[in-house]
Formats: structure tokens, sequence, C-alpha cells
């Protein structure tokens, strides 16, 4: 099919302005917020009685926190145009550096967990869909429920009780064994925790769009005619039932990235993962501000990135949507 | 006389209610000739379209057959396993239904569609099938088959959907070809031409086709015999022929009396409508299922059930009015 260029560029400009929009909204957002949190960097060294508080004034002006709100953010955004994001606050290091540092690890653990939670979605949901209201059905969306009512960071713990305390079979956190050269078996080893532990609610969620896709999807008439062809039931789900079904559970993924990366704090933070959420944790925690919008504008960007691939694929998959 | 191509015996299908499993299909018999037509006329619900999934044995979720025979060359289709039965559909019996749109998987093209069946049912190559998928599109009348076999089904019309529904129903050659209201979303001008072409296929291939419809026009036109169904059961199965010059059944009757004439005299006439609503499948009617609304109705009609006997050669109908005895 031949789609015009045209209207390609004027997709990609819509797209990068809606892009540009969002991101400016989001870094606006942020950065009120946490202004509005009290305390500054310099807060714990304000309180301390043998430094002089001439020296802690300095500090603040140095860094410009002294200044007015809306100046700081602008300067922020200045610097960011010209792709500079500033320095940590508490370690002097590069902002660009923290996060590509952290970058790789985050990548890797959400990877892992996304594709964990998709291989059980998919199963699970088509189970529970292939027989509705058997007792499988009813065990899977029970699952479900229990792996959301309870918090990411109790699931935490108990994997950890269950699988490193009780039976002892995998580490309970860190990116490998210290003090020990590098091998990717004890690598993977440390990644199954972590990785379940945020693939569990993104599971359970998915496992329903799942099922409710493939239940949608098998009762249309496609799929009867497909069988009344002859087609055996593997290439009735296959071919014809899934990539149907599958479809609005993209969207949902990319919406959802975000939500994944908020639960990659709290993981990372348990686990001792040296990804962006542990990074985001301690420069919050040490309102280490650059370090804390610098996390953002990757996160957000992203997210942006994903919902574009989402949409994308969506065309791929669908001619309807290609077409317009 | 020879043995039928397809002989359905005593079918019963049932689908659970509130209270206990309600017969959509209570009891029809009927049989189909290798190369012959033959309508299935009825309301909708009357359980027409149950009835001819149960031949591919693709009765819907939930539902069951709960009795009857079907025969496909004397071998019972409904003790074969569903491995067997894939063997079956598509190949022996191959089926076309109402939206042809709707028939068709929508991510997928055309020629894949056409292609797919062919790989299955004939052994083929991939670039092999491709090839014989745009031949079988042409066969079917499809203007500029290449184009259509690239096309997606949003991008085709009703009529070209239907006649590339019907290019995979009768790509692997079956001996029957089950057409469930095929042309009842399609235009007129498109309906014509439809039935046409299933004609001209049955013509060339020698097919049978089971011809599922609640119009009358499309079955005067198109079959060489008739089955009447009303409330899961068959009330009258006669030539076609004797269906419209000497209609048995009360129930046929009204049905051949409420086809609109196109005469707009006639059509200001007050015509006889048929009284009241076909019996709820849970609670059907004791005695003969249709006597609540026939104008003829006896006592004994509300009692005793009638059963399908011959009338004429060749023309069945259940109905106490002809017989003695019922």
């Amino acid at each position: 099919m031949v789609v015009e260029p045209l209207m390609w560029i004027r997709l990609a400009a819509q797209r990068a302005l809606q892009a540009a929009t969002l991101l400016l909204g989001a870094t606006l957002l942020a950065f009120l917020l946490m202004r509005l949190a009290p305390g500054d960097p310099f807060s714990a060294l304000a309180a301390n009685p043998r430094v002089r508080p001439e020296d802690v004034a300095l500090l603040r002006d140095r860094w410009g926190l002294d200044r007015p709100l809306p100046v700081q953010y602008v300067i922020w955004l200045q610097a960011l145009l010209q792709g500079d994001l500033g320095r940590s606050i508490r370690t002097g290091q590069p902002v660009l550096e923290v996060v590509a540092r952290a970058l790789g690890p985050t990548l890797e653990l959400t990877g892992a967990a996304a594709l964990l939670a998709l291989g059980a979605a998919l199963t699970l949901g088509l189970l529970a869909a292939l027989r509705p209201h058997s007792g499988l059905d009813r065990a899977v969306t029970a699952g479900a429920y229990l792996v959301l009512s309870l918090p990411v960071f109790l699931w935490a713990f108990l994997l950890t009780l269950a699988f490193s305390v009780g039976w002892g079979v995998l580490p309970s956190a860190g990116y490998g064994e210290p003090g020990r050269p590098f091998s990717l078996g004890d690598h993977l080893r440390h990644l199954v925790l972590p990785a379940a532990t945020l693939a569990l609610p993104l599971a359970a969620a998915w496992s329903r769009y799942v099922r409710a896709g493939f239940l949608g999807v098998l009762a249309r008439g496609h799929i009867r005619a497909a069988r009344a062809r002859g087609l055996p039931p593997a290439v009735v789900l296959l071919r014809h039932a899934l990539p149907d079904a599958v479809t609005p559970l993209l969207g949902v993924v990319a919406v959802e990235l975000p939500q994944v990366l908020t639960g990659a704090v709290v993981t990372e933070t348990v686990f001792a993962w040296p990804g962006l959420g542990r990074v985001m944790q301690t420069a919050l925690l040490g309102r280490d501000y650059p370090v804390v919008m610098g996390v953002l504008v990757f996160v957000t960007t992203l997210t942006i990135l994903a919902s574009l691939a989402a949409d994308l694929l969506h065309g791929a998959l669908d001619p309807r949507v290609r077409h317009g | 006389m020879t043995a039928p191509l397809l002989e359905v015996r005593d079918l019963q299908v049932a689908f659970p209610g509130r209270q206990g499993p309600v017969r959509v299909v209570d009891g029809i018999s009927f049989h189909i000739n290798a190369g012959e037509t033959l309508g299935l006329v009825g309301q909708s619900g009357c359980g027409k379209t149950v009835t001819a999934l149960s031949l591919l044995g693709l009765v819907p979720p939930l539902g069951r057959i709960t009795g009857g025979r079907v025969l496909l060359r004397g071998e019972d289709l409904l003790s074969k396993t569903e491995k067997a039965m894939r063997r079956v559909r598509g190949r022996e019996i191959a089926m076309i239904f109402q939206d042809p749109i709707n028939a068709l998987n929508p991510l997928l093209t055309i020629g894949s569609q056409v292609a797919e069946v062919l790989r299955l049912h004939q052994g083929l190559g991939r670039r092999e099938a491709a090839g014989e998928a745009v031949a079988a599109l042409r066969r079917v009348g499809m203007a500029a088959p290449e184009k259509a076999a690239a096309a997606y089904p949003h991008q085709l019309s009703g009529g070209m959907a239907q006649r590339a529904v019907i290019a995979m129903a009768v790509a692997c050659r079956p001996s029957l070809l089950v057409a469930d209201e095929p042309t009842s979303s399609l235009d007129v001008a498109v309906q014509a031409q439809i039935l046409e072409l299933l004609r001209d296929l049955r013509g060339e291939f020698g097919m049978a086709v089971l011809l599922i419809t609640h119009d009358l026009g499309v079955i005067a036109g198109t079959c060489d015999r008739v089955v009447v169904m009303y409330a899961g059961q068959a009330v009258e199965a006669a030539p076609v022929e004797a269906v419209f010059s000497r209609p048995l059944h009360p129930y046929t009757r009204a049905l051949l009396a409420s086809v609109p004439v196109p005469d707009p005299a006639a059509a200001r006439e007050r015509r006889p409508t048929l009284a009241g609503e076909p019996p709820d499948p849970s609670r059907p009617p004791a005695g003969c299922r249709f006597h609540p609304r026939c104008s003829e109705a006896a006592e004994r009609c509300s009692v005793q059930t009638p059963a399908m006997r011959e009338a004429a050669p060749g023309h069945s109908v259940a109905c106490h009015l002809y017989g003695a005895t019922g």
C-alpha cells in the first residue's frame, strides 16, 4: 500500500509536538512538586551546629537555590535544551553519567520482568479464555486478584523469604556476588527474584486483558469460519485469534510503562539493584534536584517512545489502523 | 434410487436453559442427494443455522447434539473424533456465512487466507498456493483477482467479500456446500449475482448445496427441493415447484402469502399476515407446535404431535389435515 509521504511528515510533526508538550508539562509539574517538599539539599548541613549559616547560604547561592522558582526552572530548561542535565549536588558527578550508568540495569530488569509477565499473561489468559468459568479460569482469576491486592514490596519480601531464606536457591539481593568476577549464570540468578517481583502484578493485570481479548475474538465470525474450513485449533488460536486478541494489550503495556518503572523504584531498593529506581530513591531522599529531574526526563522520554512504538506496532499488525 | 449424499436423521440439539435443556433443533430429518440444491427455509430463530453447524460438528459453545445421526455417504459424522471432523470440514463439507466480511480475518490479506485453505487441504507449497489462490479468486468471478488477493477484507465490498469466501469454500471441491443466508446482507443486485455464481459452481463441480434462507424468493430460483422448518422441526419437504404451487402445511401457506409482490395495486391490498410469534423454544406447545397460530387447528392438534408423512410422491408434510391417523 502506498502511503503519502506528506501524511507521514504531518504525523511525525504531530507526534513530536505532542512529545515536547508532554515533556514540558511533566518536568514543570515534577519541578514544582519537588520544591513543595520540605527541606533542600543542604538541610542536613544547616542542622549541623558546627557548620556556619553563612557557608550554607553560600552553597545555596552557588547552586542558585535562593533564586525565584520560575527562574530556576527556566535556567534548568535552557541547560536541558543544550543537552546539559547538570551535576549531582550530592556527588558532583554529571547527571547524564549517573543516569546512563543506571539505565542499563533498569532496562535489563524491566525488560526481563515484562517478558516474564507477557509470557505468563498470554499463557494464563489464553487457558482461562479457552474454558471460561472452569476451575482453571476461576483459579487464574483468584490468583490475579490475590497478587494485585498485596503491595509490591510485600511480594518482594515473601519471595525472598521463600526462595532465598527458606529454600536458599536464589540470592536475596545485589547485581552479582560481590568480590567475584562477573559470570552470566551468577548474574542471572540475581536477576530472578527482582524480575519476578516486578512481573507479578503486571502478569496479573495483563492476564485479565488477554482473557477478555481472547473471549471477544473467539466469539467472532471469522474464527467460526476458520474452524469451518477445517483449520486445526493451534492455527485458529495462534494465527487467527492471537493478533486480534493482543492488539488492545499493546496500548495497555505502553501506558503502563511508567507504572513498571515506579514498581522498579521499590523493587530495586529492596533487592539492591543498581538501577534508575534506586538512583531516584536516593536522589529524592537527599533532595538531589538535578538527579531527580534527570531521571524524570529519561523516564518520560522512554514512555513517549514506548507509546510511539506501540502505535507503530499496532499499525503493522492491523491493516485497518494503517489505512486509517 | 441411489443413496443420498447426506442424510440427517432425527437430529436434536439442546442448549442449557434455566429450566433444563432447551431443544433448539428437535428431531429434524432430511436428505440431500449428490449435486442437488436443497433449501432450508424458516423464520430466524427456528434452528436453521444450528442445524447447519451441527453438520460440521461446530455446535456453538454450551450447545450439545443430544440425539440423531448425520450420515455422509452412509458414514456417521457425529461419532467421528474432532480430528477426523477437521478432515471433513472444508474438504467434504464447506460452509459460507451470512456476513462475508465478518467471516474473513481482518488482519490477513484475502490471498493469504485463500492460500491457507489450499495449503491445509491440498498440501500445496507456499508459492504454489499463492498462485492457486489468485486462480481460485478468478474462478469465482472476482474482477482483478491479483488486486483482490493483496487486499484486506475491509477494502472489499460485501459482494466481493462473499466471492472471496466462496472461493475459499469451493477451493477444495467439497461435495456439499452449506450456504447460511449467503445473500441476506447484500444488495438485491449483488444477491442475484451471488446466487448465479452458486448455480454456476454447482454445475461446474457437481457439488450439492444446502441453502439456508428465510427468503422464499431466493429458494424459488435456486433450489431443487425445499424443507420448511418451524420451531426446531421440519414441517414440510417437497420439490420446489410443489411448494409454490401446492403448499400443504398451513405454516408454508402463511409464509407464501406473506411474500411481498412488486406491484403497487397488490401491495396496497390487505394481505393475510401470520398472527402471533413463534413459540419460546424452552416451552414449546404440546401437540403440533404451530397449532396456537394455525387457522385450521382442530382439537387433536393441541394433543397429538403430527409425524412427517408422504402426502404425495416426494412431498411430505407434518400436519393432521392430511392422512387419517397422523
